[in-house]
């Protein structure tokens, strides 16, 4: 009888201890990060979702709306709100202003390679056609070969590809790709795609009606 | 029949360690989803943004909270056994330890090919669920009643 007591309460104090312990840690871990995304104040978070010079934007840049996207080229989800975004931009086009952030995800592959060839094609006035396309033909370059494929839809777009390969060694446009993931990373983006509007991270909406109705009620 | 009477303590003691390993994994993960939104996690496995996407949840429970209750239950069946003795308590453990298995090789399939990222956690109660599933089954064929 004394052994079962003495049984059964061992496994009661290693599981509260285990159970402690791992509270204690997730807990401590999390407030100690030394990102500060852990303590971001509202103040560093508003300015964050401020247009930036180094933005891609569409829509007018006087609206009362700002939606600021984060998005990564080869996730899958991004490419259905890609395509949700651009019909919006289209039908708010004087209430809102789109903005477009890289946030390449370190292990997709391609990601940054795409975000590199629609930063390039950025150079030669053709961001947004070559964004749309990267995402139209996801499914295609995800798993094939994505540089080749690339390269076909910039020639599509009659880019001139000696100058976008000459863009794309460019450091400075890797350094624009990572700026705009380290803000992601200090406003605690987690995952693709984030969308912030009016500085709030919204809920992503399901579909275009939903998203329509949440922008009007910021406006 | 007589080697079927006595459960080597061995593999009790392995399930028990493995289980509680398990479930020290798997309560962090519930833990850190209720704190701040997340696990620390490695640089570049995107562990985060396993522990932000739709499957790490169904409906409003996290799946590192089911996690927990399975580990919870399995250490609590290992001791039970400790307590009474009775090697039908193996009879049924496979009845457990199969679907949380194949479960957890679901998540890791979402991981791989639908999150694409990686998930360090996760890959260790895969590992556990793993283990605890093979020493249930040899428990259960080896020394159940």
């Amino acid at each position: 009888m004394k052994n079962r007591y003495k049984l059964w309460s061992s496994f009661a104090v290693t599981l509260a201890v285990v159970t402690l312990t791992m509270i204690y840690l997730a807990g401590f871990e999390n407030t100690a990060e030394p990102e500060p995304v852990a303590d971001i104040d509202e103040g560093l978070s508003l300015e964050l979702l401020e247009p930036r010079d180094d933005d891609w934007m569409k829509g007018n840049p006087d609206a009362d709306v700002v939606i600021v996207k984060y998005s990564d080229f080869q996730c899958p989800a991004c490419r259905g709100y890609a395509a949700m975004d651009d019909m919006m931009s289209s039908r708010m086009e004087e209430e809102a202003l789109f903005i477009f952030r890289h946030f390449p995800l370190r292990n997709f592959r391609h990601s940054n390679t795409a975000a590199l060839y629609v930063e390039a094609a950025g150079r030669q006035g053709k961001f947004w056609e070559l964004h749309d396309l990267i995402y139209i033909n996801q499914q295609r370059w995800s798993g094939g070969d994505a540089e080749e494929i690339f390269n076909s839809l910039a020639q599509s777009l009659e880019l001139d590809m000696d100058q976008l390969q000459a863009d794309m060694e460019n450091p400075e446009l890797q350094e624009r790709i990572d700026r705009h993931y380290q803000s992601g990373q200090q406003l605690r983006v987690r995952a693709v795609p984030t969308i912030f509007i009016n500085g709030e991270q919204i809920q992503l909406p399901r579909s275009i009606e939903e998203y329509e109705a949440l922008i009007n009620t910021y406006r | 029949m007589k080697k079927k009477k006595e459960a080597p303590i061995f593999w009790i003691v392995t399930f028990l360690i493995v289980g509680l390993i398990g479930y020290a994994d798997a309560v962090y993960l519930t833990a850190a989803h209720y704190t701040s939104g997340g696990p620390v996690c490695a640089v570049g496995l995107g562990c985060d943004i396993v522990a932000a996407s739709e499957y790490s949840t169904i409906g409003p429970i996290p799946v590192a909270l089911l996690g927990t209750l399975f580990y919870a239950l399995m250490l609590f069946w290992g001791v039970l056994w400790l307590d009474i003795r009775k090697n039908q308590l193996f009879r049924w453990l496979p009845l457990v330890t199969i679907p949380a298995f194949l479960f957890s090789m679901w998540l890791l399939y979402a991981m791989a090919f639908l999150i694409e990222a990686f998930c360090e956690y996760c890959i260790l109660s895969g590992g556990t669920t793993t283990m605890l599933m093979l020493i249930s089954l040899v428990l259960r064929k080896k020394h159940s009643d």
